[in-house]
C-alpha cells in the first residue's frame, strides 16, 4: 500500500473513531469502540504490523502517522471516559426498597441469657461444666446434704422416672431438679482448687403458669479452694448482678435455707421496674429475688471425699428465665417454650 | 407463719412499726413477704424456712426479734400464775373419785415424750373473742373454747397439742402405738383413712382415735357434751410424722411442725400453758397428768473457732464478738480447755444448730449480711480451663453456625405426650416414663426432637407462618443398654423447613425441599466437623420412602433427613409439607477433623468445559458423580453441577444434567487439547456406564 493510501485509511478510520466515540452512551459501547479502533485486530494495529513491508524512507512518516493517530483516538477515548464516568448514571432505583432477604437465623433468648452470664464468669478463670439432665437420686439429694424423708426436700419436687437403676445404691433416676448435682460430679473426679459454672436444664413439677414452669434452666457456680470466704460470694456476685443488669444495680445479701450451703443467702436486686419503689413486678416488695447462693455445707465437701477442714468455697444457682423475663420486659414464661417465630424473632 | 403484730408485742418491747419490723426480720432471714391488714389489725406473713422450726410460733418470733432488738423476751408463764396442776411433771395423781387413765407408749421410736393431762368437768362453749380474733388472724377458724385452746398454745409455742374427749376412749385408756394392717379411722376433716403397719396412732384399748401427730379422730372428738378432757402434749419422730402425712395425703398445722421437729423442752411447757387456759377459760379441775417417757435433756454443744470463722466469712471475727452474739441468741457459750475455741450449748429450741457453720451463719445474720466486707476472691490460675469448657463452647457454636445458615433455634419440652411419641414412631423399648408426671402431656420424655420441633411448626402454621426455618439442640433420652444417665441421654440437633427459603421480591422464592435441607446439613457437617455429609435412602417412621435418607460422614451414620410423611401431616393438621432432620451431635463431634493445612490458590489457569448429557431417572447422582471423577483423573480441579432438567424435550423417565468441570495442571498451563481429551473420557465413560446420552 501506498503512503497516500494509507493516510488516506488513517483519516478516515479517525474519522470513523471519532463519530464511534461520541455514539458510545456507555462505558462497555466504549470498549467496544476501543477494540474496534485500537485492539489487537483493529485496522489500526494491521497497519503498524505492516510497517516493516513499506520502503524504509516511507517507513517513518508512516509510523508517525499512525501512531499520531493512536494517540488521538486514545485522547479521544479518555476524555470520552471521563464524560462518561461523571454523566449522570441513568435514572435514580429506589434505594428504599428493602434489601434481598439474606438467610439469618437468631439463637433462643434463654440460650443468649445463659451464654451472656456464663461468659461473665469464664473471664474469671470459671470452667463451663455440664452434667446430665438425668440424674441419680443421690447426686440431686442425698450427696446436697439433703437427707431422704427431710422437709428441706419439699423445697425440690422432683420427677422421678419408671427406670430399672443400674446402681440402686446411688437411688432411683429422676430429671434433675437443680444444676447442683453437678458440683458433685465434677468434685469427685477433681481436687480443688476448682472454679465451674454449670448451665443447663432443669425441671420441677410445677403446674405451668405465666410464672412457672416445669421445665427451665439454671447456672450454677462453684469456686471451693482454701481460702474463699463468703465475702468473696458477695463481691463477685455484686460485680456479677451489676453486669447483667447495669452499674448502677443494687444488690442485697438474705439469710436463707439451703441444705448445701451454710451460711446461704438469697440475692435481690432493687426493683428493676420501679428502681425499688414498689410496684406489681416486685410484689411492693421493691426488691427482686434473683438467685440463691452460700459457702459450701462440710457435709458436700465429706459426701465428696474432700477435707472439710481444709476446704472451704462458695456455690451459687440462678434461673435463666426469671433474669430473661426481668431483662426483656417479659410477662409469661410460657412464651419461651411457644417458639412463635413472631417471638423469637424480636431477638 | 402468720403473726399478729399485737399478739408479737406481748411477748416482746418494740417500738418498730409494722413495715419496719418486717424489713428487719427479711434481713436476718424470716422473710416477710406481705403485711395484711385483719379487722384493722397487721398481721406480718412469714416465710419461715425448713431450717426454722423454732420460728413457727409467736413465742419464737418474738424471741428472734428479742435477740435482734436487744430486748428482753417476756413468755406468757412470767405472767401467769402457775396452773393448779403445776409446771414440773407429775407422774400421776389420782383425785378422790379416782378418775384414772392409763398413759403407754408402745412405739419408743416413735414418741419420746408423751404428757397427758386430765381435765374434769369442763363446760364446752366458744371461746372469748380476743382468742378467735387472734385465731382468725393466724387463719385458723374457731371452733370451741378447748380446741381454740389447744389452737392457740400451738401457735403461741409452736408445740401441737390435741385434746380428746376422755369420756369416750375405751377403758380410760391411751397408747401410743403403730397401726395393725385393716384398722381406719375417721379423721376430723370428716375423711374415713384406711392405715398401715407403719403410721403411727393414738390408740384406746380398742381402736385408734388419731393419728400421731397429724390429726385427731372423730370418735373422741370435743365436743359441746364433753365433761372430761385428756390434753396430749408430745414429742414424735419428725420422720414418722412426715411419711404417715404423705402417705395419707394430710397435712396439718400440726404435722407441719412435728416434721420440721418441735423443741423437746417445749412440750411440758406447752402442756401447763393449755392447762392453765383451759382451766380459766372452761372451767373444771385437774385431775391427773401423765408424763410418759422424758428423758433429761442432752444439750447439743459445738465448738467455734474465731480463726476459721473469719476465714469463712472473710471478715475478722474475735472470740468475744462471737460469744456476744451467740449468747445473745440464747446459746451458752463457754471458753474451750482447747484453747482458742468457744464451747458452745446450743438452746433445745435450735435443733438445726449441730454443727460449727451453723454458728458462722449465726453470727452472719446477727451482724447483718449487708455489713459484712464484699471482697473479690484471690485465685490461683489454672491451665485446665480449656478441657472442661471445650464441649459447650462447640455446642454453643453449633448452635450460632445453625443461626447464622439460617435456622431459628426453639426450645421445646423435654417432656412430650405418649401419642406425640407414637405419632413419629418414637415409643419403643426405649420409652422412658415419668413415675409423677404432671400430666398425660407431658408423660414421657422425649425419645426424639422431632415431636416438639412438630408442635413448634404446627403452632407458627396456625398462627398464621408460611415460611419456617426451626432448629433445636437439646437432650433426648432412651433407655438402652447400661441404664446409667450417662448412657442413655444425648445430645441431638433437630432442624425442621417448611414454606420458602427467605422469600424476598427481589427474586428469591425458593421452595423448602429436601435439596435444601440437605445443602443446610452439607454445610453445618463441613463447617463443625471437616468432612463432607452423605445420605442413602432410608426408612424412617415419620417419613415416605423414597423422600428419606439416613445421613453419613466418615462412614458413620450421624443422623436421618426426609420429608414428612402424608400420614403424618395429616394427624398433626399440617396445613404444608415439611422437611426434618435430627442429628446426634456425640457422632458430630466424634467425626470432627482438625482443620487441613491451607494451600495457597493454584497458580496456573483452568481450562473449563461444560458437559450436558440425558440420564434414565434410575441413575442416582452419586453413581455420576463418581463416574467424572474417574474418568477425569487428577487433572478434574472442580466438577459441579450446575443444572438438572426434566420435562420436553427430555423424555419422561429421563432428566437431563450440566456439568461445569475445570481442569488444571498445579504445575503448568494446561493445553487445550490435554483438557479436552479428559473432557473425551469424561463424556465416553458417562456413556458406557451410566447409559447416558450426551446433549
Amino acid at each position: 500500500m501506498t503512503r497516500d493510501a494509507l493516510t488516506q485509511q488513517l483519516e478516515e478510520l479517525a474519522h470513523g473513531a471519532s463519530q464511534s466515540l461520541a455514539a458510545a452512551s456507555t462505558l462497555a459501547a466504549l470498549e467496544a469502540a476501543r477494540v474496534k479502533y485500537l485492539g489487537s485486530k483493529s485496522e489500526a494495529t494491521r497497519i503498524l504490523k505492516e510497517l516493516p513491508s513499506l520502503p524504509a524512507q516511507e517507513r517513518a512518516a508512516v509510523g508517525k502517522l499512525a501512531n499520531d493517530f493512536k494517540r488521538r483516538i486514545e485522547e479521544a477515548l479518555s476524555v470520552r471516559r471521563a464524560a462518561l464516568v461523571e454523566a449522570p448514571a441513568g435514572p435514580a432505583i429506589d434505594i428504599t426498597l428493602p434489601g434481598s432477604a439474606i438467610p439469618h437465623g437468631r439463637l433462643h433468648p434463654v440460650t443468649r441469657m445463659m451464654d451472656a452470664i456464663v461468659s461473665l464468669f469464664v473471664p474469671l478463670g470459671f470452667e463451663v461444666v455440664e452434667g446430665p439432665e438425668v440424674e441419680w437420686e443421690y447426686y440431686n439429694f442425698d450427696a446436697l446434704n439433703i437427707p431422704p424423708d427431710h422437709p428441706s426436700r419439699e423445697s425440690f419436687d422432683t420427677f422421678f422416672l419408671e427406670l430399672p437403676s443400674a446402681e440402686p445404691k446411688r437411688g432411683r433416676l429422676v430429671l434433675r431438679s437443680h444444676t447442683s448435682p453437678v458440683q458433685i460430679r465434677v468434685m469427685e473426679r477433681r481436687k480443688p482448687p476448682l472454679r465451674i459454672v454449670v448451665p443447663g436444664k432443669v425441671f420441677r413439677p410445677d403446674p405451668l403458669d405465666p410464672s412457672h414452669s416445669f421445665m427451665f434452666h439454671q447456672v450454677e457456680g462453684l469456686m471451693v479452694d482454701n481460702r474463699t470466704s463468703f465475702a468473696d460470694l458477695k463481691g463477685i456476685l455484686d460485680q456479677v448482678l451489676k453486669a447483667l443488669f447495669g452499674p448502677q444495680t443494687k444488690t442485697r445479701f438474705r439469710p436463707h435455707f439451703f441444705p448445701f450451703t451454710e451460711p446461704s443467702a438469697e440475692v435481690d436486686i432493687a426493683c428493676t421496674a420501679c428502681q425499688g419503689q414498689g410496684c406489681s413486678t416486685c410484689q411492693r416488695k421493691g426488691w427482686l429475688e434473683i438467685m440463691g447462693c452460700g459457702m459450701v455445707h462440710p457435709n458436700v465437701f465429706k459426701a465428696v471425699g474432700y477435707d472439710p477442714a481444709k476446704v472451704q468455697g462458695f456455690a451459687f444457682g440462678m434461673g435463666v428465665e426469671r433474669i430473661a423475663m426481668l431483662t426483656h420486659g417479659i410477662k409469661d414464661i410460657r412464651l419461651f417454650y411457644e417458639n412463635d417465630l413472631r417471638f423469637l424473632e424480636q431477638c | 407463719m402468720r403473726v399478729p403484730f399485737e399478739w408479737l408485742k406481748e411477748y416482746v418491747t418494740m417500738r418498730l412499726s409494722p413495715e419496719a419490723l418486717a424489713e428487719r426480720l427479711t434481713m436476718v432471714g424470716l422473710e416477710v413477704t406481705a403485711i395484711e391488714q385483719v379487722e384493722g389489725e397487721p398481721v406480718l406473713n412469714l416465710e419461715i424456712t425448713p431450717n426454722r422450726a423454732d420460728c413457727l410460733s409467736i413465742i419464737g418470733v418474738a424471741r428472734e426479734v428479742a435477740a435482734l432488738t436487744s430486748q428482753p423476751l417476756k413468755p406468757p408463764s412470767d405472767r401467769r400464775a402457775a396452773s393448779p396442776g403445776g409446771t414440773k411433771p407429775a407422774s400421776s395423781r389420782p383425785t378422790a373419785q379416782a378418775l384414772r387413765a392409763v398413759v403407754r407408749i408402745d412405739d419408743r421410736h416413735g414418741c419420746e415424750h408423751y404428757i397427758g393431762r386430765l381435765i374434769k368437768e369442763v363446760r364446752v362453749a366458744s371461746s372469748p373473742a380476743w382468742m378467735q380474733r387472734r385465731l382468725v388472724a393466724c387463719g385458723v377458724r374457731p371452733i370451741n373454747n378447748v380446741v381454740d385452746v389447744t389452737n392457740y398454745v400451738l401457735l403461741e409455742y409452736g408445740q401441737p397439742l390435741h385434746a380428746f374427749d376422755f369420756d369416750r376412749l375405751s377403758q380410760g385408756t391411751l397408747r401410743v402405738r403403730r397401726a395393725q394392717a385393716g384398722e381406719s379411722l375417721t379423721t376430723l376433716d370428716g375423711v374415713a383413712r384406711s392405715l398401715s403397719a407403719d403410721m403411727l396412732v393414738i390408740a384406746d384399748a380398742a381402736v385408734p382415735i388419731a393419728v400421731a401427730g397429724v390429726m385427731g379422730g372423730t370418735g373422741s372428738e370435743v365436743t359441746l357434751q364433753t365433761r372430761t378432757l385428756l390434753v396430749e402434749s408430745a414429742l414424735f419422730d419428725p420422720v414418722t410424722v412426715r411419711r404417715t402425712a404423705r402417705k395419707l395425703g394430710l397435712a396439718s398445722e400440726s404435722s407441719y411442725r412435728f416434721e420440721r421437729g418441735v423443741d423437746p423442752q417445749g412440750v411440758e411447757t406447752a402442756s401447763a400453758r393449755a392447762a392453765t387456759l383451759i382451766l380459766e377459760l372452761a372451767g373444771g379441775e385437774e385431775a391427773a397428768c401423765y408424763d410418759v417417757g422424758a428423758k433429761p435433756l442432752k444439750r447439743v454443744g459445738v465448738l467455734v473457732d474465731a480463726g476459721r470463722a473469719s476465714r469463712w466469712l472473710g471478715t475478722p471475727l474475735s472470740p468475744t464478738a462471737i460469744r456476744t452474739i451467740l449468747a445473745k441468741l440464747s446459746c451458752h457459750v463457754a471458753s474451750s480447755e482447747a484453747g482458742g475455741a468457744l464451747h458452745v450449748g446450743v438452746p433445745s429450741f435450735r435443733r438445726d444448730l449441730t454443727q460449727e457453720v451453723d454458728l458462722y451463719e449465726e453470727v452472719a445474720r446477727a451482724i447483718g449480711y449487708d455489713r459484712l466486707p464484699s471482697t473479690i476472691p484471690i485465685a490461683s490460675l489454672t491451665l485446665r480451663s480449656a478441657e472442661e469448657t471445650a464441649s459447650y463452647v462447640r455446642a454453643q457454636s453449633l448452635r450460632g453456625l445453625c443461626a447464622s445458615l439460617g435456622l431459628t433455634e426453639a426450645i421445646t419440652w423435654s417432656l412430650i405426650a405418649a401419642d406425640e411419641a407414637a405419632a413419629v414412631g418414637c415409643d419403643g423399648d426405649g420409652t422412658v416414663r415419668v413415675a409423677n408426671p404432671l400430666s398425660q402431656d407431658h408423660a414421657i420424655v422425649r425419645p426424639s426432637l422431632l415431636a416438639g420441633l412438630l408442635q413448634a411448626l404446627r403452632r407458627n402454621l396456625s398462627r398464621g407462618r408460611t415460611d419456617i426455618a426451626l432448629f433445636e439442640v437439646g437432650r433426648v433420652v432412651r433407655a438402652q443398654g447400661r441404664i446409667v444417665p450417662e448412657n442413655i441421654e444425648c445430645l441431638q440437633l433437630g432442624v425442621v423447613l417448611s414454606g420458602r427459603w427467605f422469600p424476598d421480591w427481589t427474586g428469591g422464592k425458593t421452595p423448602c425441599s429436601f435439596w435444601l435441607l440437605k445443602g443446610l446439613l452439607s454445610t453445618l457437617v463441613r463447617r463443625f466437623c471437616g468432612c463432607e455429609l452423605q445420605t442413602a435412602h432410608a426408612t424412617h417412621a415419620w417419613s415416605d420412602s423414597g423422600q428419606s435418607a439416613a445421613v453419613y460422614a466418615e462412614g458413620r451414620v450421624v443422623g436421618v433427613a426426609g420429608k414428612l410423611s402424608r400420614k403424618l401431616r395429616e394427624a398433626c393438621e399440617l396445613s404444608q409439607d415439611a422437611w426434618y432432620a435430627e442429628l446426634a451431635v456425640g457422632e458430630l463431634e466424634a467425626i470432627r477433623r482438625a482443620p487441613p493445612p491451607l494451600l495457597a490458590p493454584a497458580a496456573f489457569p483452568p481450562v473449563k468445559r461444560d458437559v450436558s448429557i440425558i440420564l434414565d431417572d434410575r441413575v442416582a447422582f452419586d453413581e455420576v458423580a463418581r463416574t467424572i471423577r474417574e474418568a477425569a483423573g487428577a487433572l478434574a480441579d472442580r466438577i459441579e453441577l450446575i443444572d438438572r432438567f426434566t420435562g420436553a424435550p427430555v423424555p419422561p423417565g429421563k432428566h437431563s444434567l450440566t456439568f461445569a468441570i475445570e481442569y488444571r495442571d498445579p504445575s503448568r498451563t494446561l493445553t487445550a487439547a490435554e483438557a479436552d481429551a479428559a473432557h473425551q473420557r469424561i463424556a465416553e465413560a458417562l456413556t458406557s456406564r451410566c447409559g447416558a446420552a450426551l446433549r
